[in-house]
C-alpha cells in the first residue's frame, strides 16, 4: 500500500466523534421528538447500542484480518466475488450517504445564511476543500480534526452551558408517560448515525498499537451519545413541545440565549464552527470512499480517483431529494434501516461467517488459520 | 438553458482530467480505467440529471426496500 502514515487513537476518536454529532444535532432532534415526544433525550442513549456493536465488530474483525480495511477483508470472507458485492454496497452506501450530507449542509448555510447564494456554490466550495485536504493524505486530516474537534465541542459545551438560566423544567415532566416503546421507536432513526463508527474500518489499519483502538472507539460512541443527549435535552427544555415543529431546533434554541441585551446572536459563533465539524465529517467519508474505491479496484494510489467521486458525490446530493423538507423525511424513513443494516449489520454477518471459517481451519487440522487468530 | 449547463459539465470533466492528467498518464491500466469510469459515470448522470430533473434515484431504491420495515415498526 503507498499509505505509510500512522494516526494515534485520539486522533481517530477526534475523526470520528464529528462523524456522529456533526449533522445528528441538525434533524435528529425533530425527528426523534416526532416518534418520541417528550422522552425524545433518551432515544440517543439507546440509540448507542448500535454504535458500540459496530465498534466491536469492526476491531474483531481487524484483530482477525490486522492491518486491512473492510473492502479488503470482505474478499477473503466470504470470497471473492460476493465480497467485492458486499465492498461495493458498502461503498456506495458511503457515497449516498455523503451525498445526503452534503446536501443537509448546503440547505443548512443556504437556509440560515448566505439566502441568496446558489446551492451548488455552497456544497462544491466545501467539497473542493475536503478534496484538497485528503489529497495531502490521512495525517493532514487528523492534524486538522485534532485542532477543529476539541474546539467544537468546547463551543458546544458552553452554549449548552448558558443555555441553562432559559431552560423550564416543566417541559421536562412528565418522563415516560407513553412507556418505553416511543423512545425505541425515537431511537431507530439516530441509530443510523451510530452506525457510521464504520469509517473506524479505514482508520484502523493506520493505528500503531491493536490493543488501543478499541478503546477509543467506545469512549468515542460515549462522548457522542453524551453530546447528543444533551443537545436533545436542552433544545427540548428550552422549546417544549414545538421541538417537532422546526427544521433546526437547537439553532433555533441558541438564538434563545440572550444576556442583558447584547449577549446574544450565539448562533452565529456556533454555526461557524459547526461548519468546521461538518468539515471534518464529509472529509472524513469522502477519504473512506476513495480509500475504498481505489482498495476495490486494486489501485495502490487513491488521490487520481478523488476528484472523480467528488463530482458523482456533487450529483447524488442533488439527485437524492428535491428540497430540503422531502430530503428530510427520506431520513426519517430510511436511514435508520438502512446504514444500520448497511453498516451495522454487514459486519455482523462478515464476522459471523470469519468466526466459522476460523474454527473449520483448527477443525481440519490447517493450523495456520488457528494460529493467525492468536 | 440545459445546453449550456451541460457544457459547464463537460468543462468541470475537462479541469478534473488537467489536474490529474500528469498522474493518470504515468499510472497503470486499472488507474485509468476506474478514473474514467468514475468520470464518465459522473458526465453521464449529471446530464441526465438535467434533462429529467425528476428522474427517480437512489433515495427511491431505498424507498422501497425500507418503507415497509418502517411501517411495521410505526415510523411513518
Amino acid at each position: 500500500m503507498a499509505e505509510k502514515n500512522t494516526i494515534s487513537g485520539m486522533q481517530m476518536g477526534l475523526l470520528l466523534f464529528p462523524v456522529i454529532v456533526a449533522t445528528a444535532d441538525l434533524i435528529v432532534p425533530t425527528i426523534t421528538t416526532k416518534y418520541a415526544g417528550r422522552d425524545m433525550w433518551l432515544s440517543p442513549v439507546c440509540a448507542s447500542i448500535v454504535g458500540f456493536l459496530t465498534v466491536y465488530l469492526i476491531f474483531k474483525l481487524h484483530e482477525l484480518y490486522p492491518r486491512q480495511t473492510i473492502i479488503q477483508y470482505s474478499t477473503q470472507i466470504v470470497g471473492a466475488i460476493p465480497g467485492k458485492i458486499v465492498a461495493f454496497i458498502i461503498l456506495y452506501d458511503i457515497l449516498y450517504t455523503n451525498g445526503n450530507i452534503l446536501r443537509l449542509y448546503g440547505e443548512f448555510i443556504v437556509g440560515s445564511f448566505l439566502h441568496e447564494t446558489p446551492l451548488v456554490v455552497v456544497m462544491a466550495s466545501i467539497l473542493l476543500l475536503c478534496a484538497f485536504t485528503i489529497r495531502a493524505g490521512l495525517e493532514v486530516l487528523a492534524r486538522a480534526a485534532q485542532i477543529l474537534v476539541p474546539l467544537l465541542f468546547l463551543f458546544y459545551m458552553g452554549v449548552v452551558l448558558l443555555m441553562i438560566p432559559f431552560m423550564k423544567t416543566e417541559n421536562f415532566f412528565p418522563v415516560l408517560e407513553h412507556g418505553i416503546i416511543p423512545v425505541l421507536r425515537g431511537a431507530l432513526t439516530p441509530q443510523g448515525w451510530f452506525s457510521e463508527v464504520i469509517l473506524f474500518s479505514f482508520l484502523a489499519p493506520f493505528l500503531p498499537g491493536q490493543a488501543k483502538g478499541m478503546k477509543a472507539g467506545f469512549v468515542t460512541v460515549i462522548f457522542a451519545a453524551m453530546a447528543l443527549f444533551s443537545l436533545n435535552l436542552s433544545a427540548l427544555l428550552i422549546l417544549g413541545g414545538e421541538v417537532g415543529a422546526m427544521t433546526y431546533p437547537f439553532y433555533t434554541a441558541i438564538q434563545m440565549i440572550s444576556y442583558a441585551d447584547f449577549f446574544e446572536n450565539f448562533d452565529a459563533v456556533v454555526i461557524a464552527i459547526w461548519v468546521a465539524g461538518a468539515f471534518v465529517k464529509m472529509s472524513m467519508f469522502y477519504y473512506s470512499l476513495s480509500l475504498g474505491t481505489a482498495q476495490l479496484m486494486g489501485i495502490d494510489d487513491y488521490r487520481p480517483l478523488v476528484f472523480p467521486l467528488g463530482l458523482l458525490l456533487i450529483l447524488f446530493s442533488f439527485w437524492t431529494a428535491p428540497d430540503m423538507s422531502t430530503l428530510s423525511s427520506n431520513i426519517a424513513k430510511t436511514a435508520g434501516f438502512q446504514t444500520s443494516v448497511i453498516f451495522s449489520f454487514l459486519p455482523l454477518l462478515l464476522y459471523i461467517v470469519a468466526q466459522l471459517r476460523m474454527k473449520h481451519r483448527s477443525k481440519t487440522g490447517n493450523t495456520y488459520g488457528a494460529d493467525s487468530k492468536k | 438553458m440545459i445546453w449550456s449547463a451541460i457544457l459547464g459539465l463537460t468543462i468541470v470533466v475537462v479541469i478534473i482530467w488537467m489536474v490529474d492528467r500528469k498522474r493518470v498518464k504515468a499510472s497503470t491500466g486499472r488507474t485509468k480505467l476506474t478514473f474514467w469510469f468514475l468520470t464518465v459515470v459522473g458526465w453521464v448522470i449529471g446530464a441526465l440529471l438535467f434533462l429529467y430533473p425528476d428522474m427517480p434515484g437512489p433515495s427511491q431504491v431505498w424507498l422501497f426496500i425500507f418503507k415497509p420495515l418502517s411501517n411495521m415498526v410505526g415510523l411513518h
